[in-house]
């Protein structure tokens, strides 16, 4: 359970799909804090969960986010609050807001297992940007966040653009982390 | 088959043998009982002296009127000794045909009034205490340093969800239904010293006005988050005893919002309702001593092992749903509802938000569909 007895109701708010009263929403949170376990039922009480966890990640950021390895690690209690994976694989970097390549990892009791790469490109114009992956070119328009289905546990990627950069260069091969993820190409400015 | 694992948590302990606290609410005291001792709920344990402190009183808001013109109202002076029961501030409203009085609650000196706030402070004047037992019991301990008694008694105990204040002692008043809000209408001067059962939602107004009453404690079904900060302290950290006091002890039985007080709490409030009761905020825990002469009989022939300690909790534990079970659901909107598990579903559903996980059948006032996971083992 991540830690959210001081997150802000109302930076929760802007993830709700609806407008909530403060006191009303001031005590949602604080009834998943008392019940942290329970299963959300509707899309509202996924909106819901997801602020939380933003918020909580974006204030103890050092709990999930290894700078230095450039890995994300995300607990797996939070996909009983969150079933979506790419829903919760984006409010976790919407909230630290890395660059270049990081790895997600889902840690479980057992252990952690690979999940997927994000790429943060660095875009300098607007256009496409090229992406190779095992091989297969695949071309994402900038300002998007594309998915590319990658199962394998570790890919090989090679990034070319002359309107972008990945980790400072328009030109870079690397093997990155696979997993159900897959790739997530953020080429958003 | 795979056991469906839930949460499972004592609220309500009937009739256990159990160790309680007595001691002076503020300042020390002599105790002159001795270890071993037999007591009835009127034997006086030991005197003290209450150390000169602090009493409120929201008088702009009693009187109606807005707090930088309400001080014009006062009948006495800042500085002027008052004495309990005298009148304070009065004010004519509607042409003469009401009027609204406030009394001293208590003997003291008129030390400052907050123009901005509203509030009256008086300073009070130190007083003999006499600590009575309240309880049918045996002395286990005499803590001479600190003036407190421990006695084994016998008593029911209300486990709560949350809550905060020290431990404070007095008569269980049930205000109205397990689910009517609770203003500042409800709580009334004459409640100086008791412990109010509310509803589903105690306001913060009726806190404050309850404190400037010197009420004891508030037992609610649920309160705004926010308010509970401010009562608590501030802050609010999930799991850990709330060692502030403001001046009120107050237990949340069900969560956070409108909640009303579950059933199984509200018939046993309802049972004890004019009686003597301890409420341990910081605990979130609430000791309903047995008022019958006979329960001595069970506290002498109690085993060592059979007594509850003074600072029992209730912890949550694992068990698996069973059918029959009965279950409170913890998730809204139905926070709070009640019933027996009539049916478990163990293929798993896909809910609308995407999760998927094995349903159970709740039969209560209707029946409702639940993810097992959102329900909590009523344990007994």
């Amino acid at each position: 359970m991540p830690d959210i007895a001081h997150i802000s109701a109302e930076n929760v708010r802007e993830w709700l799909r609806r407008p909530e009263d403060s006191h009303l929403l001031g005590n949602e949170i604080g009834n998943r804090i008392l019940y942290p376990h329970i299963v959300p039922v509707l899309e509202d009480d996924v909106s819901l969960n997801l602020g939380i966890i933003h918020e909580a990640v974006k204030q103890s950021p050092d709990r999930y986010f290894d700078k230095t390895a450039r890995r994300i690690l995300i607990p797996e209690i939070f996909l009983s609050g969150v079933p979506d994976l790419q829903k919760l694989a984006k409010a976790f970097a919407d909230a630290l807001g890395p660059f270049g390549c990081t790895a997600f990892f889902l840690k479980t009791a057992a252990g952690v297992k690979n999940l997927g790469t994000l790429v943060k490109v660095n875009v300098i114009s607007e256009g496409k940007v090229d992406l190779w992956m095992n091989r297969e070119k695949h071309q994402v328009r900038t300002g998007m966040v594309a998915a590319i289905p990658a199962s394998s546990n570790r890919i090989d990627i090679k990034f070319e653009s002359e309107i972008a950069e990945l980790l400072g260069r328009k030109n870079i091969s690397l093997e990155v982390v696979g997993g159900p993820l897959g790739l997530i190409v953020d080429t958003t400015i | 088959m795979t056991q469906l694992l839930i949460n499972s948590r004592i609220r309500v302990k009937e009739e256990a043998i159990t160790k309680i606290r007595r001691s002076f609410l503020q300042g020390k005291g002599k105790i002159h009982v001795e270890a071993g001792q037999e007591v009835s709920p009127g034997d006086i344990l030991g005197e003290g002296h209450e150390v000169a402190g602090f009493r409120t009183l929201a008088i702009a808001l009693e009187l109606g009127a807005p707090p930088g013109q309400a001080a014009k109202y006062l009948h006495c002076r800042l500085g002027q000794t008052v004495y309990r029961g005298e009148l304070l501030a009065g004010r004519d409203r509607f042409f003469g045909i009401k009027k609204r009085i406030i009394m001293s609650p208590a003997d003291g000196v008129l030390d400052s009034y907050d123009e901005k706030t509203g509030i009256l402070r008086i300073r009070s004047l130190p007083k003999t205490v006499k600590l009575a037992s309240g309880v049918y019991g045996i002395i286990d301990q005499v803590q001479a340093s600190s003036g407190a008694v421990v006695i084994r008694t016998k008593a029911s105990i209300i486990y709560g969800i949350l809550g905060s204040g020290q431990e404070r002692a007095g008569l269980l008043r049930v205000l109205d239904a397990a689910d009517t809000l609770v203003g500042t209408r409800q709580v009334l001067p004459e409640d100086r010293g008791d412990i109010l059962v509310g509803g589903s939602q105690v306001s913060l107004e009726a806190l404050k006005q309850a404190m400037s009453y010197n009420v004891a404690g508030i037992i609610s079904g649920g309160i705004n988050l926010a308010d509970f900060k401010k009562i608590a302290g501030g802050e609010w950290e999930p799991g850990k005893k709330h060692e502030g006091d403001v001046g009120i002890s107050l237990l949340v039985t069900e969560g956070f919002g409108a909640v009303p007080i579950g059933p199984d709490i509200f018939s046993l409030l309802k049972r004890y309702n004019h009686k003597f009761a301890l409420l341990d905020g910081g605990q979130a825990r609430l000791v309903l001593p047995s008022d019958n002469p006979d329960s001595m009989i069970d506290i002498r022939k109690a085993k060592p092992d059979e007594v509850l300690p003074v600072d029992a909790v209730s912890p949550i534990e694992e068990e698996p749903l069973i059918v029959g079970a009965r279950v409170r659901i913890v998730a809204p909107p139905q926070l709070g509802k009640q019933g027996t598990v009539e049916a478990i579903d163990r293929t798993a559903t896909l809910l609308p938000s995407g999760a998927s996980v094995c349903l159970a059948t709740v039969a209560g006032q209707g029946k409702i569909r639940v993810p097992y996971l959102n329900l909590e083992i009523i344990k007994t």
